[in-house]
């Protein structure tokens, strides 16, 4: 069942514990892709679903400053 | 407490949904039975049953999906019923069971359906919402935000190789 909590939700509650913990989450998967990438033989797989979160995260971002304007 | 219920539809539009449905499911490859009930449930408005063989196994709709589906704050039709697929996957795939046999459990579960969900949705916003209920269920067990990001990560990429 996916359950009964929203999508925008969901984001909500993503961008709140990334503000909490005080991390920046574009700087964060920047240096976390950085990383993968940079080894030897990057996992694309791996790197490929860190940029699906990372795109996710950044429109919720996006959505969540929209609101605050 | 009655639990609230949607308004009446036509014979014909329940048959439309129905259709729509089954047609999402199964383009997902969906196996066995699928129904539509016009009825509030608290599922969140799909739910996957385990049957006796892949055949006997039934996804059931309810009317809210389509309400969730018209908002577009929500997930849409697509993703709801790609996550319920995910169930069938992560149910009937052996290789999976018998490697997660001692470590499945519901959230566990609930993370890989989404994830499997990702894998087969067509469109790129319904992949990013499903990875965002991957995480947001792993974020839920109490493992800390980046390491539910690796998690999720991880787990992706492990079963876009095995399946």
């Amino acid at each position: 069942m996916i359950g009964k909590k929203k999508l925008s939700e969901i984001q909500a509650d993503v961008a709140a514990e990334f503000a909490k913990q005080g991390i920046d989450p574009k700087e964060w998967f920047a240096s976390r892709l950085e990383k993968l990438q940079a080894q030897k033989q990057p996992n694309r797989r791996e790197v490929e679903a860190l940029k699906l979160l990372r795109n996710a995260i950044a429109s919720a971002n996006e959505r969540e400053l929209d609101l605050s304007r | 407490m009655a639990i609230e219920q949607p308004n009446p539809i036509s014979a014909k539009e329940r048959r439309e949904r129905l259709g729509r449905v089954t047609r999402i499911a199964r383009g997902f490859s969906f196996v066995g039975r699928v129904e539509y009930r016009h009825v509030f449930s608290n599922t969140g408005g799909a739910q996957f049953g385990l049957g006796s063989n892949t055949s006997r196994d039934l996804l059931t709709v309810y009317a809210e999906v389509f309400e969730r589906d018209a908002d577009p704050e929500d997930f849409s039709l697509e993703a709801i019923i790609a996550h319920e697929r995910g169930h069938q996957v992560v149910c009937r795939n052996e290789a999976l069971q018998s490697m997660l046999a001692d470590r499945m459990t519901l959230t566990i579960e609930e993370i890989l359906a989404s994830l499997v969900g990702s894998l087969i949705v067509e469109s790129e916003s319904d992949r990013e919402a499903l990875m965002l209920k991957a995480l947001d269920d792993a974020a839920g067990c109490g493992v800390e935000l980046s390491d539910a990001i690796d998690l999720v990560s991880e787990l992706r990429s492990f079963l876009e190789k095995t399946l």
